[in-house]
């Protein structure tokens, strides 16, 4: 338990030093295209972080509000990186098979969400989110290397956006599948143990995003 | 317990630290693979680069040769066989019949005479103050005056859109592309009307030179060497060449970019 605490508290400074270098980029026009905007991902993460943290400090009262926006984060977690990705996209012919694979898998996470949104389980509907935004990353690692190779990745924004996005998924995504399996055994501890390190690797995207943002504003000085 | 919760946080560690360095080499392979893509692309496009500008370099050479020939053949077909031919006639004079030798001289004045004006006519075609100091259309203009003049063609040039002053060389190339369209038309085309439209748009100049001559099969002549300069021409100047040909007559249309590189600073040189 104390290394969940410790994960918490680690996951929210990650976020919130994003958040700092996110607000760089808010209304300034040296940044990137596909980096506008972006800081919001940034803005709503450290407030469900802030709300996490509000409730491992022991207040339950707004548990199950918590537990109810946390459900519909995964759609704006879904959509916004979803959108990030297609603007990475270069390729027209990816673009074209990306929007309505967008609309499908929209359309289960909220079939999903309906069906499961005052149920305390999240680890289904976060599982296939994750997986449809693998799939949209790799995508773009498609993208990557089927189009000309003229980009500089140490300064490109959306590699390491969608880089960080890809290392938290898929480590997440297996052990979602694991976590599900493990909390239909009762194994409690191993349990823990998954949500530690997908608290982790959650937050280390966030790292990933801060370098993202360095790059936005003045990629060859990033 | 405390056992336990050692335990947990080393496995954790360790698993956390495998995970980090595979995706380490993850991102890491994906960097190098392709940054060794664009290694290649860009010695590709380096090679393309130098192959285009040896390619250049040697139509221009060919261009180069061409005129010189042409002045030779000029020189050699026309002025040559004139003076030659006033040379006869002063060697042949005989002294002792007067209106013989006023007959001779007066030939061989008139000889001399066109010899100089033929002489001019190349100088004037060849040289590049015509353009330089009129500009392209106006050069155009000039040039199919000269053809009017001979009563046996009729020729005209319509200009759309605002005139774009290119630099010197780039107008001297495009001047060179249309007196090689004459040129065509004269020697092969049997047609009467020649019209040349110039078609200035914001991206490029569309140079359209139309005749009704008998026309010629495009798939055969295409080796010629008149159409290979006009075709090399264009190229030099980046742009592209569409010929269409038929028993009506000839079309060839001639895009030339119009960019920072080609047009002048001020794009107006008061003439």
């Amino acid at each position: 338990m104390v290394i969940y605490t410790f994960m918490q508290y680690f996951q929210f400074c990650c976020i919130f030093l994003a958040f700092i270098f996110s607000l760089r980029t808010i209304n300034n026009d040296k940044v990137v295209g596909c980096m506008k905007g972006f800081y919001w991902y940034s803005v709503v993460a450290v407030i469900l972080s802030g709300i996490s943290l509000f409730n491992l400090l022991g207040d339950t009262k707004f548990l199950h509000l918590a537990l109810i926006i946390n459900k519909i984060s995964f759609i704006f977690h879904y959509a916004f990186l979803s959108l990030f990705i297609f603007r990475a996209l270069n390729v027209d012919a990816l673009r074209r098979i990306f929007i309505p694979l967008f609309f499908a898998f929209l359309l289960c996470i909220l079939v999903l969400l309906f069906e499961t949104i005052l149920q305390a389980d999240s680890f289904l509907i976060n599982s296939l989110t994750n997986f449809f935004l693998v799939t949209f990353s790799l995508f773009y690692y498609y993208d990557l290397f089927g189009g000309k190779p003229v980009r500089n990745l140490f300064n490109q924004s959306s590699f390491w956006v969608i880089s960080g996005l890809f290392l938290c998924l898929t480590v997440t995504i297996p052990l979602n599948v694991m976590k599900t399996l493990l909390v239909a055994k009762n194994d409690m501890s191993l349990n823990l143990f998954i949500t530690n390190t997908a608290i982790f690797f959650y937050a280390v995207m966030h790292l990933f995003f801060i370098k993202a943002y360095s790059c936005s504003i003045n990629p060859t000085k990033a | 317990m405390l056992n336990q919760s050692h335990q947990s946080l080393i496995i954790f560690i360790i698993v956390v630290v495998i995970l980090l360095v595979l995706f380490g080499v993850f991102i890491v392979t994906i960097i190098y693979r392709y940054q060794k893509r664009q290694i290649a692309y860009f010695t590709e496009i380096e090679e393309l680069k130098v192959t285009h500008h040896n390619t250049l370099l040697q139509s221009q050479l060919e261009v180069q040769e061409q005129t010189f020939q042409h002045i030779a053949r000029e020189i050699h077909d026309n002025i040559g066989q004139k003076l030659t031919l006033a040379k006869l006639y002063l060697n042949t004079v005989a002294y002792t019949d007067m209106d013989n030798v006023k007959l001779s001289v007066n030939d061989s004045l008139t000889l001399i005479t066109e010899s100089i004006s033929s002489l001019s006519d190349v100088s004037k075609s060849m040289g590049t103050d015509i353009i330089l100091n009129n500009g392209l259309v106006k050069a155009i203009e000039i040039e199919l005056k000269k053809l009017n003049r001979t009563g046996l063609y009729n020729c005209t040039c319509n200009v759309t859109g605002r005139e774009v002053f290119f630099n010197g060389n780039t107008e001297i190339v495009i001047f060179r592309i249309v007196q090689e369209c004459i040129n065509n038309f004269i020697k092969h085309a049997a047609g009467k009307t020649i019209n040349i439209g110039l078609d200035y748009s914001n991206e490029e100049l569309s140079l359209m030179i139309t005749d009704n001559g008998q026309g010629f099969d495009t798939n055969k002549q295409a080796t010629g060497a008149g159409l290979i300069n006009i075709k090399k021409r264009a190229a030099i100047l980046n742009g592209s060449c569409r010929i269409h040909s038929s028993i009506k007559g000839t079309n060839i249309t001639i895009n030339i970019p119009i960019n920072e590189n080609t047009i002048q600073a001020n794009n107006y040189t008061g003439r």
